[in-house]
């Protein structure tokens, strides 16, 4: 047992550390100097080797021995980091992390061959040694072979210019001086840095506990029965209160009734708040995902990141990382230009890509910009035809924000050549469908020559959502007010038949309609007077909901219907009403795929 | 019946025991009706038994599926077990049905099953148990993991309890 309280806390650990290496890895190539950042890192080696070495995980011991030994010889300064060697210190993480992800599942490590990464490791740590003792030896010679054991050093850049050069030698003269004095290698004022740092770390680590989700969720579905309760006990209040107005204990409940129902609705909200992550969680991933993409295809980029601290539920940020890596791909791919392209565009070599973050309402927005070749609108439109997706008669009557988000169709792509980054078709569409799945809205505004950008937005929490209570007979149905465009009412009479198909026209729009009767198989006899179409859109399509009643506008906690029903066509989940029954929700997604089925 | 009539038979039972010691396993099981049967599930995956509250019908399932409860906050599915098994017959008044929740190996596989009329809690030796013969007709076969020798000689169908909610 114990045992296993080890291995768990040896698993956070380490993701943790894993999640920040990434990017400080990728902040490193461009701050090579960073003597804090380079510390920071080798710590961060330093501790996986020592815990996995514990642990006896020889694998990933080994691997973050061979990356402490380069790191290293980089914070010695005797070398400088380079694309090349930054490359293989990300595989190695790369491959640690495979095995992390191997460990979470089985609790063993992956009988995997890592004499591969290990060999490359040992290479660059040859390398740098060959480069350290040129560096040392030259420093005792003159500036101009100095240079040669540079080009060495740090494998094929560019000549240093002379200040760089008499500030590498001041540097070496130093390494001499610490040499001298054997054990001081670092500073005093260096070491101070460090002890305050570590002082803040630990006082950070203090101040927050590590909770099982499980729990928090628990805490939740106990709020919400307290919620719950509450309803109920407001309800038989009220009606006390009207048959005993005058009676003096009956104020009195009345009373605290209000300040328990205050106190309800605050708690509720500090549970929610517990769940919520700051999107830099997920934010922090992407230094090393532009980095990638941008090498591979050869192109230049700049990565902003604003409004990491916004916050949003747990579950959420799971969700979100897929559809943003899709998203940032595609900008890096299809809107940032090539460098030599930009600069005959008067536009810097580097292209900019911004992650941007931010509250709205009950919302979070998540806009992912780029400043590259924006969308031809034309091409879009030219594209939808030759797929047969637009007819061109529909194409010229298309605003161009409709034909923009074209793009989010299925099997659209314009990508000129497959690459491996994108360009497969089906990106944009599964983006779509994620944000969809998170009751969310995408869109996209992009300036030809300008640049694009590509505004999601969701819901904070997955577990809340405002609905709209629909009756169909005896059973409510709760539809997620997002999809909802309106609700009117409907009589037999207005229904047409087109091709076997139910529709009605609604303001010179053909509107075809289902009956949530008929597809839920809802028992009973159908109404023909006063029922009621709501309007659904989801995504470009829309259809018309046919219910027998409205019931009104209500707030719902999402709850799952659990593993053994498992996912029900035509159904999101479920929630409790105040009056303890199940009120099924509806998935507008679901429905729409139930209907391209059947017809 | 009401649990706390069951806890006091189980604890009952095991003074029964302890008089003649024997190295003999026990197995206790809450037996139950459907139709004209005994049937028997491990008291370990019983949660709790339960009246029937308000049932939530949920389309596009198994007609086995009577639908989805509230028990206590939780969404808990309703299986009408004799539909599953095909069986027909009824034997006792319909305010006699219970649902028996039962919970799966990870706490969030949660099923109830409803039943006929929930009899007691029984205490089998290992000797008294057998695995199903091929004589037993009826319910799927897949669905039974035992069947017993009750003392009064009655016979149980002892459910494999994974199955069910699996």
């Amino acid at each position: 047992m114990a045992e296993l309280e080890f291995f768990d806390d040896f698993i956070t650990e380490v993701t943790e550390i894993l999640e920040s290496l990434d990017q400080d890895l990728v902040e490193l190539e461009s701050r090579a100097d960073d003597l804090d950042l380079l510390n920071k890192i080798f710590r961060a080696a330093h501790t996986i080797k020592g815990t996995s070495s514990f642990m006896g995980f020889t694998r990933m011991m080994t691997i973050t021995h061979k990356m402490e030994d380069i790191l290293n010889i980089l914070r010695s300064g005797k070398a400088k980091v380079t694309p090349g060697v930054m490359d293989v210190i990300l595989e190695a993480v790369d491959v640690v992390k495979s095995i992390v992800d191997h460990l979470k599942e089985t609790q063993e490590e992956p009988d995997i061959d890592i004499s591969g990464i290990v060999g490359k490791l040992e290479k660059v740590y040859q390398e740098l040694r060959i480069g350290e003792d040129m560096a040392s030896s030259a420093s005792e010679l003159k500036i101009e072979e100095k240079t040669q054991g540079e080009d060495i050093v740090i494998g094929g850049e560019k000549p240093l210019s002379r200040e760089e050069l008499e500030a590498f030698e001041r540097e070496i003269e130093e390494l001499f001086k610490a040499e001298l004095e054997k054990e001081k290698v670092k500073t005093v004022s260096e070491k101070d840095k460090d002890e305050a740092k570590k002082q803040d770390d630990k006082k950070a680590k203090e101040n927050t506990i590590r909770v099982d989700i499980s729990r928090l969720d628990n805490l939740m579905n106990l709020v919400g029965e307290l919620v719950l309760g509450r309803n109920r006990l407001l309800r038989i209040v009220q009606q006390l209160y009207q048959k005993y107005d005058q009676d003096e204990l009956v104020q009195q409940l009345v009373e605290t009734m209000d300040q328990v129902d205050f106190i309800t609705t605050d708690l509720q909200f500090a549970v929610m708040k517990t769940r919520m992550v700051p999107i830099g969680r997920v934010f922090s991933r992407f230094p090393r995902v532009v980095r990638d993409v941008a090498r591979e295809l050869r192109k230049e980029v700049r990565l902003v990141i604003e409004g990491e601290d916004t916050e949003l539920d747990r579950s959420i940020v799971d969700e979100i990382n897929d559809p943003l890596v899709h998203l940032v791909r595609n900008a890096i791919d299809h809107g940032i230009e090539y460098p030599e392209e930009r600069e005959i565009l008067g536009k810097l070599r580097e292209g900019l890509l911004r992650l941007k973050a931010y509250h709205e309402g009950n919302h979070i927005v998540i806009v992912v910009e780029d400043d590259g070749r924006g969308i031809d609108v034309e091409k879009v439109k030219r594209k939808a035809i030759e797929r047969g997706i637009i007819s061109p008669e529909e194409a010229k009557r298309m605003t161009e924000n409709d034909a923009l988000n074209l793009i989010f169709l299925p099997g659209f792509s314009t990508a000129e050549k497959v690459s491996s980054v994108s360009g497969r078709g089906v990106g944009m569409d599964v983006v779509r469908v994620c944000v969809e799945k998170l009751n969310g809205t995408i869109e996209v505004r992009s300036e030809k020559g300008k640049g694009t950008q590509i505004i999601m937005k969701i819901p904070l929490t997955l577990a809340i959502i405002q609905s709209l209570l629909v009756q169909v007979d005896e059973e409510i149905y709760a539809i997620p007010l997002v999809s909802v465009v309106e609700a009117v009412r409907l009589n037999e009479e207005n229904i047409k038949t087109v091709e076997n198909k139910e529709v009605i026209v609604l303001r010179d729009t053909v509107l075809p309609l289902v009956r949530l009767r008929n597809i839920f198989d809802v028992p009973g006899e159908p109404k023909v007077k006063n029922m009621y179409v709501v309007v659904i859109a989801i995504g470009e399509k829309r259809f018309g909901l046919v219910v027998d009643r409205l019931i009104g506008q209500e707030e719902v906690v999402i709850k799952s219907l659990g593993p053994y029903l498992g996912s029900v066509e035509g159904i999101a989940g479920a929630t409790i009403m105040g009056d303890g029954r199940v009120t099924l929700i509806l998935d507008v997604a679901g429905i729409v795929n139930m209907l391209t089925y059947s017809y | 019946m009401d649990f706390m009539d069951f806890y006091k038979t189980l604890r009952g039972n095991e003074k029964a025991q302890f008089k003649d010691i024997k190295q003999e396993k026990i197995y206790k099981f809450i037996s139950f009706m459907l139709g004209r049967e005994n049937y028997g599930i491990d008291m370990l995956n019983i949660k709790e038994i339960i009246e029937i509250p308000p049932i939530t019908r949920v389309p596009k399932v198994p007609s086995y599926v009577l639908g989805v409860i509230n028990l206590r906050g939780y969404i808990v599915p309703v299986v009408d077990l004799k539909k599953r098994f095909n069986i027909y017959e009824s034997m006792y008044d319909e305010s006699e049905k219970k649902i028996i929740v039962l919970e799966g190996e990870s706490k969030e596989k949660i099923v109830g099953i409803l039943v006929d009329r929930v009899n007691e809690v029984v205490s089998i030796e290992e000797s008294q148990v057998e695995l199903p013969s091929n004589l037993i007709a009826g319910i799927d076969r897949e669905f039974i993991s035992r069947i017993g020798k009750l003392p009064d000689g009655k016979i149980i169908i002892i459910l494999d309890t994974y199955r069910l909610i699996g």
